[in-house]
């Protein structure tokens, strides 16, 4: 399912970017989303999809329509301001979704920081955040540096423990460029994702060492040990150190009922799954002229490609440089699904009287 | 280690060595407190390469004219959330400090603070930035860059700095939760250490001179082209964490920030800090009855074999701060003869 190389798989069924961002908005709509909010479901699921990150993309359609179905998310934004001073808002989403919550939190953020120079927002009781870098980006377009994060449900110990407490924390920094594509981190703190498990284990193959523990914190290389296991954090204790202070910057200053191992996966049904999320916006000119800080950005990026490669590599990249180019392709293209997930989106489609076609 | 003899010494009697020396290499009173304080502190947890030896560094860099001691901290632009800092070649940890107080102070105010710091001298060690915020109630992020010691993801040659960086937070029954970290997978001590005893390093933690990864830590330490933590996400971290410090800091960035050993030269490090009020979210006793509780959890999860117990981060430090206030600090008898001749130099009586 993956497809973050940008390659499209052989048998793959070529869907138009606009088609999915149609039918995502059809579903919503039809599930009694408003329409503006439904349109944040459609760009959020497709620029997933075509970043490459296509197990945030299309078959969310699916998990965040039956969280709709079940009761488990609200398909109506009721987001409230909690508390908020000159540089900070606490929202509570009231088990809306991260893609419409956290936007209205990324923009109070951006509109403060626009003011004031440097702005946080933090978000409780809403979804699994899709892609962070959307978010993050959001500040980067607007012309300030941008961070999303969120607080995962358990899926790694703490460094040295043996049973699940804390989420692989995804989070993503962006900053805004000149010449060149805002420079975009995206990222989790797992040294592999639950759906590159599933990759090995579809394709018969062993882990590589050290990115997975079995469900008693022995390391494994068996993928299928791995998905009823844990993973592993990336750098290590390092990774560890950080998913732990994400946790703070999230769950706990959130105020959320529930935070860390209370968090449910999105494909928890039976209830809201309470994830919190931290926003943050820096406007550059808190230092200089906006044209000076994007000319800098500028020569950082220059500074990166024109770094000699390491022995195998074509070329140095910034973050975010590789899979902006595979959305552009793709936008313009087409994204590649594979026949059986396009049938799946037809199938759910039809059960709520939305037509793919 | 165990050859070298250690004395005792109270924070008070490390205090009563430092803040006199430092007044007398010519610090202003407010800074050399702050610097002295923040010696204390590291002597505390454990960190003696960021204690009272950082005294000659200060000396020789201020000397030669890499370190500027007569610095006026005053923003160069501020706004009731943010402010921006030219810390005019004077010495990091004043810098790091000040500049933390200045993001607390905003965030009473505002909920948030943030801070950046241009030209300043080398940073010692980060967490303690962190912990100012952390002393004032709040939630506090330090990052900064350094002289560039790992390529680019994918690259041979050095750019980035190993740009170390810190949080921490405010707990009501636990020591504080302070995270410190560079973002390479190795840091140099570890290196020197594992070149000093002939130990292999493990994969992933540096290049040699022709850009290839090796496990010998000497050819490591050689080439110092060290690798991000956890491979290109720790890689992409570094590039962002350089936007935030070198590039928003607007003076030097990159390869054009010059290490501490060149004690002529000025470093031109960039910090970024924030402070994050809780109290603009939630009630304080209920924020830190949370922090508790996270930690409570991560302290009752069964450890794997071979680990005693599972700890929060930073708590091997905390763990040296319970013993060393109590005990004492362990200060080796050597480098106490060298200050005491420093005093000597500047004629003031040995404290202790």
């Amino acid at each position: 399912m993956s497809d973050s190389a940008g390659a499209t798989p052989q048998g793959a069924i070529l869907v138009a970017a606009s088609h999915l961002k149609d039918f995502t908005v059809r579903v919503f709509r039809a599930l009694g989303m408003p329409e503006g909010d439904a349109g944040l479901m459609g760009d959020h699921i497709t620029w997933a999809h075509a970043h490459g990150h296509a197990w945030l993309g299309a078959p969310k359609i699916i998990q965040y329509g039956t969280r709709i179905r079940t009761g488990a998310s609200s398909p109506i934004d009721r987001t409230a301001v909690v508390s908020e001073t000159g540089a900070f808002t606490l929202l509570d989403a009231r088990d809306a979704f991260s893609q419409i919550a956290g936007v209205r939190a990324m923009e109070l953020a951006i509109r403060k920081a626009g003011e004031i120079g440097a702005a946080v927002s933090v978000v409780r009781n809403t979804t699994s955040a899709g892609s962070l870098g959307y978010f993050a980006l959001l500040a980067a377009e607007r012309g300030m540096i941008g961070m999303a994060n969120n607080n995962a449900p358990a899926l790694m110990p703490p460094w040295g423990g043996t049973t699940k407490l804390i989420g692989n924390q995804a989070f993503a920094v962006a900053s805004p460029a000149g010449r060149h594509d805002p420079v975009l981190l995206d990222m989790a703190l797992s040294e592999m994702t639950l759906v590159r498990y599933h990759e090995y284990e579809e394709r018969g193959e062993q882990l590589p060492e050290g990115v997975a523990l079995d469900a008693t914190g022995r390391p494994t290389t068996d993928p299928t040990e791995a998905l009823a296991g844990m993973m592993v954090p990336m750098g290590g204790h390092r990774g560890y150190g950080l998913a732990v202070m994400w946790e703070v910057l999230t769950g706990v200053l959130s105020g959320s009922l529930r935070f860390l191992d209370e968090v449910t996966m999105p494909g928890v049904f039976d209830r809201p799954q309470a994830v919190s999320m931290f926003f943050l916006a820096i406007s550059p000119e808190m230092s200089m002229p906006y044209e000076e800080f994007v000319d800098r950005v500028d020569s950082l990026v220059d500074r990166v490609h024109s770094s000699p490669p390491a022995p195998g590599v074509e070329r140095v990249y910034v973050p975010g440089e590789r899979s902006a180019r595979v959305a552009r392709d793709r936008m313009r293209d087409g994204i590649p699904m594979p026949p059986s997930l396009v049938a799946d989106l037809a199938g759910f489609g039809a059960e709520i009287g939305v037509p793919w076609e | 280690m165990g050859m070298n003899p250690t004395v005792r010494l109270s924070r008070e009697q490390i205090r009563s060595v430092a803040f006199p020396l430092l007044r007398a290499i010519g610090m202003p009173p407010e800074d050399a407190a702050i610097t002295a304080d923040a010696m204390v502190w590291n002597e505390l947890r454990g960190a003696p390469g960021h204690g009272l030896g950082r005294i000659f560094q200060i000396l020789e860099r201020s000397r030669a004219g890499g370190l500027n001691l007569a610095v006026d901290w005053t923003p160069l632009r501020e706004t009731s959330g943010t402010a921006l800092l030219d810390a005019c070649d004077g010495w990091g940890v004043v810098a790091g400090t000040r500049a933390m107080g200045i993001a607390v102070d905003k965030a009473r105010d505002a909920g948030v603070g943030a801070v950046v710091v241009r030209n300043s001298d080398v940073t010692s060690a980060m967490g303690y930035y962190p912990y100012v915020a952390v002393m004032a109630g709040m939630v506090g992020l330090a990052i900064t860059n350094s002289v560039p010691l790992m390529p680019p993801w994918g690259g041979t040659e050095v750019l980035l700095g190993n740009q170390a960086f810190a949080i921490g937070a405010p707990t009501r029954d636990h020591p504080p939760l302070i995270f410190d970290s560079s973002s390479s997978a190795y840091n140099m001590g570890k290196m020197r250490s594992a070149a000093a005893h002939g130990e292999k390093l493990p994969p992933g933690v540096a290049l040699d001179d022709t850009g290839e990864e090796t496990d010998d830590a000497a050819a490591a330490l050689e080439a110092l082209r060290l690798l991000p933590m956890g491979g290109h996400r720790g890689g992409g971290l570094a590039i962002m964490w350089e936007v935030l410090t070198g590039i928003l800091a607007g003076r030097r960035s990159t390869t054009e920030v010059v290490g501490m050993q060149e004690l002529d030269r000025t470093a031109g490090v960039s910090l970024y800090v924030q402070a994050v009020d809780p109290k603009a979210f939630l009630s304080y006793e209920e924020f830190l009855a949370r922090v508790d509780r996270l930690i409570d959890q991560i302290h009752s999860n069964p450890p794997r074999s071979g680990v005693d117990r599972v700890r929060v981060p930073g708590e091997s430090k905390a763990g040296f701060e319970s013993e060393y206030r109590a005990r004492g600090v362990p200060v080796p008898a050597d480098l106490l003869e060298r200050l005491r001749a420093l005093c000597g130099d500047f004629g003031l009586a040995w404290p202790l």
